[in-house]
């Protein structure tokens, strides 16, 4: 899998991502997108480098939320006040939530600032904060939990890394 | 030879002038025994005994009016016996009722005795405190006998409770010293006053010395939850006597314990630098976490966990 090949894949889905917030399946009313804008600025504020995008599609049967999530991540646009950062800002140190809302699948995308840090176990305890919530059909509550979730797990792993390099 | 007799007589009054007639009768017993071994004309004897009487008289109230000293305050509402109506009505009033406020707010009511000037009880003091403690039986009172225009010539005695009548250096000092204080003043009735109000004062001294404070304790329970209870009291005293200085170290302690929160809470945290090689010719990431479903309610998250395992190994 390499990145061209997922280009000829998902070229045709909008890749421009405002404010954090990519809705692609069409799901979020204006109070929805508000708050889930809350909930994205909630989790960013604490860390230094680190930008979060939240992405509601609705993939094909060839497509995958682990593809979809890596293609944007590496060709998205992403602006913020309708400002492209896609030059200016790190995308290494950007975390993206994929919800795919025709085969209810969620997957989480980061960038290569997280490498080692967050362990596969930790990255499905995050993504089940919400299970419930979607389950219920509640995406936003649903999308909340899991970026609380992320941010404290985001946490304990740079603290955790920081612990590591300073004894090594 | 006559000379000789007359200044024998002249030592032997002197004797009796200077012997205190309260506490030694020992001067006019010796002189009268003189006297008669000496051979005195008739006239003399008459002058001797006329003065002898003449001193008794003056000097000693009558037995009922002892009583009335001693025992008076039983039938008397207020705290000032007068029974000679030293002083007037106007007077008696101002000190009934400094006494009054005295005894408000002191642990020992004040109990007054006036003297006329010159005036002397027949008792000397060791027999004066048997009767105060009969008189003042389990009662705290500070009782004395005030001689008007002299007021450093107080007879004052302290009665404790079951102690009666005590003697100690710190009850004398305080009448000692209100009566000196008292006694700059001209006015034989603003040095009573003086003193009635210089004694209120000093007596505070003198009850924090010999009564300290007891805990009230209403509760009817057995002694063990009586003690737990005074135990709890004596916490709850000193903690109402130290409340304000709790109340700003709880308060420093809290807005403490807020900002520690605060500035955790607003901590920034950035992520360790590391060099990461790029892959799949992606140039800001490739790291995909795993994916789980959420169209099944009967498919839990346990069984997704142990299938992504699976397809781990």
């Amino acid at each position: 899998m390499t990145l061209e090949r997922l280009s000829q894949n998902y070229q045709n889905i909008n890749s421009k991502v405002h404010d954090g917030v990519h809705d692609e399946a069409g799901l979020l009313s204006i109070e929805m997108r508000r708050k889930m804008k809350n909930a994205i600025q909630l989790c960013e504020q604490q860390f230094v480098g680190v930008s979060i995008a939240v992405s509601l599609v609705a993939l094909k049967d060839n497509q995958t939320p682990t593809g979809y999530g890596f293609w944007l991540h590496n060709n998205g646009q992403f602006f913020r006040n309708h400002i492209d950062h896609s030059d200016t800002v790190d995308g290494r140190g950007r975390v993206i939530l994929v919800l795919d809302a025709k085969a209810k699948r969620i997957a989480l995308s980061y960038g290569y600032y997280f490498d080692g840090h967050i362990k596969d176990k930790e990255n499905f305890d995050i993504l089940s904060t919400g299970h419930a919530s979607l389950l219920e059909g509640n995406i936003v509550l649903g999308c909340e939990q899991i970026l609380k979730a992320l941010k404290e797990t985001l946490k304990k792993a740079i603290l955790r890394s920081i612990k590591k390099q300073r004894i090594s | 030879m006559n000379i000789s007799k007359y200044i024998i007589v002249y030592l032997c009054f002197f004797n009796t002038l200077t012997a205190d007639p309260n506490t030694d009768n020992q001067g006019l017993n010796i002189t009268e025994k003189i006297l008669t071994e000496l051979d005195l004309p008739n006239w003399f004897w008459g002058g001797a005994h006329n003065f002898a009487n003449i001193v008794n008289n003056l000097e000693q109230p009558e037995d009922e009016l002892l009583n009335q000293y001693l025992y008076g305050f039983s039938t008397i509402a207020t705290g000032l016996n007068d029974p000679l109506n030293v002083l007037n009505k106007e007077e008696q009033q101002i000190i009934t009722k400094l006494i009054s406020e005295h005894d408000m707010k002191s642990a020992f009511p004040l109990y007054i005795n006036i003297l006329n000037t010159g005036q002397q009880l027949p008792l000397i003091r060791a027999q004066i405190k048997p009767r105060l403690n009969h008189a003042f039986k389990n009662r705290n009172a500070l009782v004395m006998f005030y001689h008007m225009n002299d007021p450093r010539n107080v007879d004052g005695y302290l009665c404790l409770d079951e102690k009666g009548v005590i003697e100690n250096w710190e009850v004398d000092e305080l009448y000692i010293k209100s009566a000196r204080d008292a006694s700059i003043h001209i006015n034989s009735f603003d040095q009573l006053e003086h003193f009635v109000r210089d004694l209120s004062k000093r007596s505070y001294w003198l009850e924090q010395k010999l009564m300290p404070p007891v805990l009230a304790d209403n509760s009817n329970n057995s002694d063990l939850s009586s003690k737990t209870h005074s135990h709890w009291n004596k916490w709850f005293t000193i903690l109402s006597d130290h409340i304000i200085a709790l109340s700003l170290a709880i308060f420093t302690i809290l807005i403490g314990l807020w900002y520690f929160l605060w500035s955790r809470k607003w901590r920034k945290f950035v992520i360790p630098d590391q060099k990461t090689p790029l892959r799949f010719g992606a140039h800001h990431g490739a790291n995909i976490s795993n994916v789980i479903e959420f169209s099944d309610p009967r498919a839990s998250l346990s069984e997704q966990y142990k299938k992504i395992k699976n397809n781990d190994l």
